[in-house]
């Protein structure tokens, strides 16, 4: 039960977290026109979205879920923090 | 117009349905449903344009094959 | 969870996203397919006495607009939507600076005046509901777009779980319980699969800057800058002296392809600004192109630009989910698709139910059921039927329709089985074709509607 609950934050909050920061990245690091690279940014954010959530579910544990997209989203973020 | 590419798809579907539980002419059946396939998207870019057609075709399609699985128990 | 294997987990998690959503998303599901025909339930409601004369364009729009400047004299912005292949009428909307709410009225194009319509929301109703809920819109489009993307995880995870997706394709098995349930959700699910996962992901899309402002970061997350470069619409210096818009006409014809809107910024001023966009007509984008003029010379300030791919790429997408693009047979299709959609949701709701052992969690989900599946139908024949008999003159009176659909929405969740329901249903639709009298097509999309929940309510078993 507990399990389930860590797997379903994860998949809420950590996949939410995963997303933004590839929407982010993505925004500000792809050549080309500004615009451009939002709208990308953005779109491949949603799609991020549900494979991550759905991907909460089927990592080896809670934990893994968690790291797994917390780790590269603090390291995108990162990237554009530093890019600013 | 429409209504050919509408019995296209049907016909392709009964092809390809019949395609997979038929121990002769498998085959031809499969060959036969995607030429009828390809023949309706043909029709729906006639009709519709090449903008429209491929999204038109792709409707046809899925009620067509609804309207087949639905009424194919209460045919017989 | 660990120890089940990959499929499996898809399917339970499959099971569980749909069964959280599930009687959200019917609602979500029906009202947009009903939106398909938006405009077609605005006419039947509000019937705007629209003159059967055929005007040309550049005429109509100069009447509204010499009905706007007295109208709207001091509004910051004049919206004007020409009449187009579904609608008759054109409407004009703007918001005087002192008032909360834009003003949005219904003009005939033959006269450049006021239609007076019955007051009622019409179709846009549903179409906001669709995606607001009829709440305060920021938590509407924040639980319909989770709603949503629940769905997509419910769409991929679904897929997964259906391992023989092609021999399965045509096995449907009726009056077996759950074991129909289960074929008629794969069937529906599957054989419109491109759509379904079409329409989820594009509808997502429409708000995707609300659900992730993330992606202006090259903005420094400065939405209002990422949306003026979206619109691409070049700033002027201010000058306040007053000054009268050039003449429409010109402008109309100057542009390369028949226009559905226009935009006035600042009516009245010397930097007014005129938009026109792009009538939809064959393009699958909704933004097909726009051009800006100088409103007090008719001089073209910017000419139609092409869009970027990614542009491109939105404004298709956006446009796919719309579908303001389709017409007659193919607005039928996606219309029936979308009752796909809507069922494929509904029987999981009913194989979930069925599955069940019974007791109290079964008793509720049947009842939701029932609210949700043949509820909302009944609402909507009951909004219908507010429109036909509340009288004319009643003040707010748009919006009592709208409470009497969600009381009896709320009322249907006293009905305890099927039958009734869908008996009542039928005789809702077939009431109002009845006190309707009417020929035309809607009304007999009504009788068509009211034969399908008799014919359901015949087979049912209880």
């Amino acid at each position: 039960m507990l399990n389930i609950a860590a797997r379903t934050g994860a998949a809420i909050v950590g996949a939410y977290l995963l997303a933004s920061a590839v929407a982010a990245a993505t925004a500000v690091f792809m050549p080309g026109s500004r615009l451009d690279a939002a709208l990308a940014g953005t779109m491949l954010g949603l799609v991020v979205f549900a494979v991550a959530a759905l991907w909460a579910f089927v990592a080896r544990s809670a934990l893994r879920a968690w790291i797994g997209m917390t780790a590269p989203a603090a390291v995108l973020g990162l990237a554009v923090w530093l890019q600013w | 117009m429409i209504a050919l590419g509408a019995l296209l798809a049907l016909a392709a579907w009964l092809a390809l349905d019949r395609a997979m539980t038929a121990r002769q002419h498998q085959l031809t059946l499969r060959i036969l449903g995607a030429a009828a396939l390809a023949a309706a998207f043909a029709v729906s870019v006639v009709a519709w344009g090449w903008r429209l057609g491929p999204v038109g075709w792709l409707g046809l399609l899925s009620a067509t094959a609804l309207a087949r699985v639905f009424a194919k128990p209460y045919l017989r | 969870m660990v120890k089940a294997g990959f499929r499996q987990t898809m399917a339970w998690l499959h099971g569980w996203t749909g069964l959280v959503v599930g009687w959200l998303l019917f609602a979500i599901f029906l009202t947009g397919t009903i939106s398909y025909y938006r405009f077609e339930i605005s006419d039947w409601m509000l019937r705007p006495p629209v003159t059967a004369e055929i005007v040309d364009p550049a005429t109509a729009a100069a009447r509204v607009l010499d009905w706007l400047a007295v109208e709207a004299a001091g509004a910051p912005q004049w919206v004007v939507t020409l009449p187009g292949d579904r609608e008759a009428w054109m409407r004009a909307s703007w918001r005087k600076p002192a008032e909360r709410r834009a003003q949005s009225v219904l003009i005939d194009p033959a006269t450049g005046n006021r239609l007076v319509a019955t007051d009622s929301r019409g179709g846009d109703f549903f179409y906001r509901f669709h995606f607001e809920l009829w709440m305060q819109p920021i938590w509407g489009r924040w639980i319909v777009g989770a709603a949503a993307m629940i769905m997509l995880v419910a769409i991929i995870s679904g897929v997964i779980t259906h391992k023989k997706i092609f021999r399965d394709f045509f096995t449907f098995r009726p009056a077996k319980a759950a074991r129909s349930w289960l074929d008629a959700h794969n069937a529906l699910a599957v054989l419109a699969l491109p759509y379904h996962v079409m329409i989820t992901y594009t509808g997502l899309l429409t708000l995707m800057f609300l659900y992730l402002p993330a992606g202006s970061a090259g903005y420094r997350f400065d939405t209002n800058k990422m949306f003026a470069d979206m619109s691409d619409i070049p700033t002027r210096p201010a000058a306040t002296e007053a000054a009268a818009l050039a003449p429409i006409g010109p402008m109309l014809a100057a542009v390369p392809w028949p226009v559905r809107r226009i935009d006035v910024q600042r009516p009245g001023r010397a930097d007014s600004t005129v938009i026109l966009y792009a009538a939809q007509t064959g393009m699958l984008s909704v933004n097909p192109g726009n051009a800006i003029f100088d409103a007090t010379t008719g001089a073209l300030l910017r000419a139609p630009l092409p869009s970027s791919v990614a542009g491109a790429i939105w404004g298709v997408s956006y446009g796919l989910h719309l579908g303001r693009f389709a017409d007659g047979v193919m607005r039928f299709l996606f219309f029936v698709v979308g009752l796909a959609g809507s069922a494929m949701v509904a029987t999981g709701l009913l194989l979930w139910t069925a599955k069940r052992a019974p007791g109290r969690g079964r008793w509720l989900a049947h009842r939701l059921n029932i609210a949700a599946i043949v509820g909302l139908p009944l609402a909507v024949g009951a909004f219908f039927w507010a429109n036909r008999l509340l009288p004319a003159d009643l003040t707010d009176r748009a919006n009592w329709e709208i409470r009497l659909f969600f009381a009896a929405w709320a009322l249907t969740l006293l009905i305890p089985r099927w039958r009734p329901a869908l008996w009542l249903t039928a005789a809702a639709f077939a009431g109002l074709v009845v006190v309707d009298g009417m020929p035309g097509a809607f009304n007999l999309g009504l009788g068509l509607v009211a034969l399908c929940f008799a014919g359901a309510a015949w087979k049912v078993r209880q």
